[in-house]
């Protein structure tokens, strides 16, 4: 019921509110692996499906996801005591030459709703920070962002760089951004390209599913 | 009378007009190679001479390449000259600073592109222009209104002397739609486009008024049209040819002035930017106008491809149907 009631008032963003009742949960003895599944997750889940038919907006996710944040802030060292690790971990960035970051961030967003751990590296970031950070912070995904036509062909030295780096069969790396296609994705020999922030974590999510069941 | 101004008014205009925009930047990489390519374009480029060696000396400073710090304090940063630049820091991070947050003093009738709404976000940032939007309280409702009295003033300062066709410019849409959903732009954005507009045709109701627009926003061309725009900008491939078509053709006829996909330009070959363009001009067409073609070139489009374009808009502005 309490759990039901956290994924409601997540759904609305009511941050304060969804705090409270994390902190009742704790107290009532529920794990924080059980409250961030059943609870904060799955309002992020439901406010991603609307937000890819259009039922809700970009105000919407934002405000669901701070009050995710919220209650995860509380979860996250009960968590670490229970040794429950996160679903996944992705690097993400925008490209180098490409300042814009709005795109990104909501995939940043719509990746933590779904439990996994996001490493933002920001804006204008070169092919080797993406594979450095991978390596270093052992990240299953690498995600992309490119708004401009002049920027997206970095994606592919970011590849190439994984492949020079004798990772590419460790990481799978999605791209995504306005000029971006499913052919470009191909020619470059990325793994994935979404067309949107909640397709976007979701084939994360089945990324690293499929990662953790090999 | 230009032909863009017959398309408009639905005057049958001889051939589709065609509007060519060359990026600085184009300049900067080409330089002599590309005023070549314009030499043998006339009927787009109307003579147009440039001197590559000064290209980089006139840039306006948003186009410059490092930071620029506009009238409302908004930090641009540019990674490459001749393009334009973003904002990457805004002076207004809390509710406070909403609430004191000064108009600029300067009324000269500077209307940037991203006037309006963009404007919000560049003061604030987009995570938080998101959230106060979401809240719908005093905070977005003072940001608007603020942004709004400025543009006001700029509007009324070029009233005096427009010309025959004034152009706007701001990006409401994201890839996929607006960000903020219609209704809520409804709700915010188009009262501040109505008061705008409105100013301009309460001067001269003839006048015509151009908008143009990033992003995916067909669903809310009619509302523009309401405040006041005669014929808008929008994108092929944000939009999509189906959706333009069903809008500005079959719900009602909206003019337009295409912006063709200029995410295609750099990596098609001849004959797929030829079928771009006739796909275009064959489901847009009509023969009293409300079609434009617009080609926006930049430095990543190899020059046979610019060319190429420029031979296809060429055929297809004398399509008669």
């Amino acid at each position: 019921m309490i759990l039901e009631e956290i994924s409601q008032k997540l759904q609305m963003g009511r941050a304060k509110e969804v705090k409270a009742l994390v902190q009742q949960a704790i107290d009532e003895g529920l794990s924080a692996q059980e409250i961030l599944e059943k609870g904060l997750v799955d309002g992020m889940n439901i406010i991603g499906e609307k937000f890819r038919n259009n039922e809700v907006f970009v105000p919407e996710v934002l405000i669901a996801a701070r009050a995710m944040n919220q209650g995860a802030l509380l979860l996250k060292p009960l968590l670490a005591a229970e040794g429950v690790k996160a679903h996944g971990k992705v690097c993400i960035g925008t490209v180098q030459g490409d300042l814009h970051d709005i795109g990104k961030n909501l995939v940043k967003m719509m990746m933590e709703g779904k439990g996994l751990e996001v490493i933002d590296l920001g804006s204008d970031v070169a092919p080797e920070t993406f594979v450095e950070t991978a390596i270093r912070e052992k990240c299953q995904i690498i995600a992309c962002s490119a708004l401009l036509t002049t920027t997206m062909g970095v994606m592919g030295e970011v590849v190439k760089a994984a492949e020079n780096a004798g990772i590419r069969d460790q990481v799978k790396i999605m791209i995504g951004g306005a000029p971006v296609t499913e052919e470009f994705c191909r020619k470059i020999g990325a793994d994935a390209y979404t067309p949107d922030a909640a397709s976007a974590a979701n084939r994360a999510m089945e990324f690293c599913q499929a990662l953790s069941a090999s | 009378m230009s032909s863009l101004v017959q398309a408009v008014r639905m005057e049958s205009p001889d051939t589709i007009p065609v509007s060519v925009g060359l990026l600085p930047a184009c300049w900067i990489r080409y330089g002599s190679e590309l005023q070549r390519l314009v030499d043998q374009y006339p009927q787009f480029f109307h003579g147009l001479k440039v001197d590559p060696a000064h290209v980089e000396d006139n840039l306006p400073p948003s186009y410059r390449k490092g930071i620029y710090i506009d009238e409302w304090n908004c930090e641009w940063h540019n990674e490459h000259a001749g393009n334009e630049a973003i904002v990457v820091r805004h002076p207004v991070r809390t509710e406070e600073d909403v609430l004191s947050l000064k108009i600029p003093e300067c009324r000269d009738g500077r209307l940037p592109h991203g006037f309006m709404y963009l404007r919000l976000l560049d003061l604030c940032g987009f995570e938080n222009a998101m959230i106060w939007f979401a809240e719908e309280g005093e905070v977005i409702e003072t940001l608007i209104d603020k942004v709004l009295e400025y543009n006001l003033y700029q509007v009324a300062a070029v009233l005096p002397r427009m010309e025959e066709i004034i152009c706007f410019g701001d990006d409401l849409g994201t890839q996929t739609g607006l960000a903020i959903g219609a209704e809520r732009w409804r709700k915010y954005l188009k009262p501040c486009f109505r008061k705008l507009y409105g100013l301009v045709k309460a001067y001269k109701p003839d006048q015509i008024i151009y908008m143009h627009t990033d992003g995916c926003i067909w669903e809310i061309m009619p509302d523009l049209v309401e405040c006041g725009v005669d014929i808008i900008n929008p994108q092929f491939r944000a939009n999509g040819l189906d959706h333009l078509v069903q809008v500005c053709r079959k719900d009602q006829i909206i003019p337009i002035n295409l912006d063709l996909d200029r995410q295609l330009f750099p990596f098609a070959s001849r004959s797929q930017l030829f079928d771009h363009v006739a796909e275009c001009v064959e489901s847009l067409y009509l023969p009293q106008g409300a079609l434009g073609l617009s080609v926006e070139l930049n430095y990543e489009i190899p020059l046979e491809n610019m060319a190429s374009i420029l031979d296809a808009v060429e055929k297809y502005r004398h399509y008669r149907g």
